[in-house]
């Protein structure tokens, strides 16, 4: 049994992560006939017969899609129905897409064959099986194993991170494929289309309130400004340390109370979120954000030390009492 | 109560990114939403995003922060 690796071994381990970053990151293009030799072996090594079709697709998206009708359309020449099952296979597709990706392979993105590769070539564990499945994770993008056929997608034609490698693109999509299919991309938070392509200064802050994701609300504040999102939309009521509750006018000529936040753990990032309009100071929305199970629990000086950590809190279980203020807030 | 396939506390829907204590500890899911776990040595909850925090053993609940949203008029869970 291993168990410690030598200072030789540990050294290489810069080796493989650049390998394999460099994996996941390659926009080039699918080897289609490296990745049907790859797959075969992939069949073999599982005990199954080799797919008899390959298909080759631009992205999970279209991946996705194709995968769908390659279903849908065994049933419509089973069942010989035309019109209404045509009308069906729109609707379908368009609702039932998004669930098919999780029936997909990473290909490229496969980074837990790293720790394999490392484990075969350098302490020469035998991971022999997994050879095909990393010779695959070279030349292809995400592709869907099925019976009798195999989806085979290109990787992203374009990728843009921050200097902290994150998905990250200020004028375009972050990720983007040959079809035109892509993600935006803001600081490693995915955001809608409109948040990336809009100017900054067209955005309308009192959109605020009607994005319900804490992190592109993040994203939203960020872009548009503290200052347009929360002093210009109303007025301060309270404030303690870092929090300010706002009374903000969102467009509609009534002010409602929002807790204006500074992230701890990430340099000016601020978070402006909504709290009932009962709360008139910071201790109260601080109390009401609190989840509800940790509200019933009373508040003393010499209470037990709970923690958050972003949207998450964590307290011991069974606390008679609870401080006020968590112990530590990252 | 359902136990986790990882000791996940939680996980962003926009970024990928998890609060997440070290493998082997046990977290589990009650019908309220709140997790448990228990800590039998000193832990760390680890984010990409956010500082670690350091827990000592003892037995745990953990819930997300609510936030009000003005417009459908309700409260929720922090989603992000």
């Amino acid at each position: 049994m291993i168990n410690t690796l030598s200072s030789q071994q540990v050294k290489k381990f810069p080796k493989y992560v650049k390998k394999w970053l460099d994996i996941g990151l390659s926009c080039e293009p699918l080897d289609f006939e490296k990745a049907k030799r790859a797959v075969k072996k992939c069949y073999k090594v599982a005990g199954l017969k080799s797919p008899k079709y390959f298909f080759q697709t631009d992205s999970p998206f279209s991946g996705c899609i194709f995968s769908y009708l390659l279903q849908v359309r065994n049933q419509v020449w089973r069942n010989q129905v035309s019109n209404q099952v045509s009308n069906q296979v729109s609707n379908q597709v368009s609702n039932q897409v998004w669930n098919q990706v999780w029936n997909q392979v990473y290909g490229s993105h496969e980074s837990w064959l790293s720790f394999y590769d490392f484990m075969h070539h350098e302490l020469k564990l035998d991971c022999k099986k997994l050879l095909p499945l990393i010779a695959l994770s070279k030349v292809c993008g995400w592709w869907d194993p099925y019976k009798n056929h195999v989806i085979l997608q290109h990787r992203h034609v374009v990728l843009h991170r921050d200097f902290r490698g994150r998905l990250h693109n200020e004028c375009d999509m972050a990720v983007k494929y040959r079809d035109g299919w892509g993600v935006y991309a803001l600081n490693g938070v995915r955001v809608p289309e409109w948040l990336v392509l809009t100017r900054a200064e067209e955005l309308d802050p009192r959109e605020l309130g009607k994005i319900t994701n804490a992190q592109i609300r993040a994203e939203f504040v960020k872009k548009v400004g503290i200052d347009r999102c929360f002093y210009k939309l109303g007025k301060v009521v309270d404030k303690v340390g870092h929090y300010e509750l706002g009374m903000l006018d969102l467009g509609d000529d009534r002010a409602r109370p929002y807790l204006k936040m500074l992230n701890p753990s990430v340099p000016d990032m601020w978070h402006v979120e909504g709290v009932p309009i009962e709360c008139d100071t910071v201790e109260k929305a601080l109390n009401f954000r609190k989840p509800v199970e940790m509200r019933n629990i009373p508040i003393r000086e010499d209470g037990e030390s709970w923690y958050q950590q972003g949207d998450v809190c964590v307290w011991p279980k069974g606390a008679a009492s609870l401080r006020m203020y968590p112990s530590v807030l990252t | 109560m359902k136990k986790l396939r990882e000791p996940i506390l939680a996980d962003g829907e926009v970024t990928g990114h998890a609060h997440r204590l070290s493998s082997g500890v046990e977290v589990f899911e009650r019908e309220d939403g709140i997790r448990e776990f228990e800590l039998k040595h000193s832990d760390v909850l680890r984010h990409e995003e956010h500082g670690p925090i350091t827990l000592a053993p003892q037995k745990y609940e953990s819930g997300r922060v609510l936030e009000y949203d003005h417009f459908a008029e309700e409260a929720k869970i922090v989603a992000d």
